[in-house]
């Protein structure tokens, strides 16, 4: 059975997360696909498949914070507000 | 649902700062955790390329829809009812998800979202802020 919800401290670990380290991971990871778990990143590829299935293959059941890392050029022209 | 406002600060991206926030989406009863863009300018909340497969969420499912974006072109969204999390808030929203999303970001849109929230951008201190808003009773059966 599903839980209801999330713990929203988790939420919040990862949302202190982006701000501690989200710079350093466009510098290392640009244009991947990273996921974060227990404030660290467990995974960084391709595609969010690869990511989740690396993720899966550590052993880990809960399914991590994942984002596409963005190119620093990529930022300064794509900001969104385009719709 | 709780009341309580919910701060994000700013993310630093490249010597700019973005209003991009972690939320919960289940999809095939598996919360995933993954990070948006709180877009004001977007009607809906897109999911962008690559992640329906990621989840294997089959999308066609869905409603589908043209989504006019920045540069005049009409882009193919589908549409489905799920579950979000904001904080320790939790709502069923419109999720829009498309592969010809053509920025690096999920977008977090204004169907279902800002009708729940009061959103406040504070670009001096680099924060948005969501304040649950209360919903009308629903009448007894």
């Amino acid at each position: 059975m599903k839980p209801d919800m999330i713990d929203p401290a988790e939420l919040k670990g990862y949302d202190d997360w982006m701000v501690a380290h989200l710079d350093e991971a466009m510098q290392q990871h640009p244009g991947k696909i990273i996921a974060v778990y227990a404030g660290k990143i467990i995974a960084v590829g391709d595609s969010y498949k690869e990511v989740y299935a690396t993720a899966k293959a550590q052993g880990i059941e809960d399914s991590p914070f994942v984002m596409e890392v963005p190119r620093p050029d990529e930022v300064q022209h794509m900001l969104p507000s385009a719709f | 649902m709780a009341t309580s406002p919910i701060v994000f600060p700013y993310k630093p991206l490249a010597g700019l700062a973005a209003p991009l926030i972690p939320v919960g989406v289940c999809i095939g009863d598996v919360w995933r955790k993954v990070d948006f863009y709180v877009d004001s300018g977007a009607f809906y909340t897109i999911l962008g390329r690559g992640f329906a497969a990621g989840v294997d969420f089959d999308v066609s499912t869905g409603q589908r829809v043209l989504v006019q974006v920045g540069d005049g072109s009409f882009i193919p969204v589908f549409l489905h009812k799920l579950p979000l999390q904001i904080g320790s808030c939790r709502i069923e929203a419109t999720v829009g998800f498309s592969e010809q999303l053509r920025v690096p970001f999920h977008l977090l849109g204004r169907t279902d979202i800002f009708t729940r929230f009061k959103i406040c951008f504070h670009e001096k201190q680099g924060t948005v802020t969501f304040e649950p808003v209360e919903q009308p009773a629903k009448p007894l059966a």
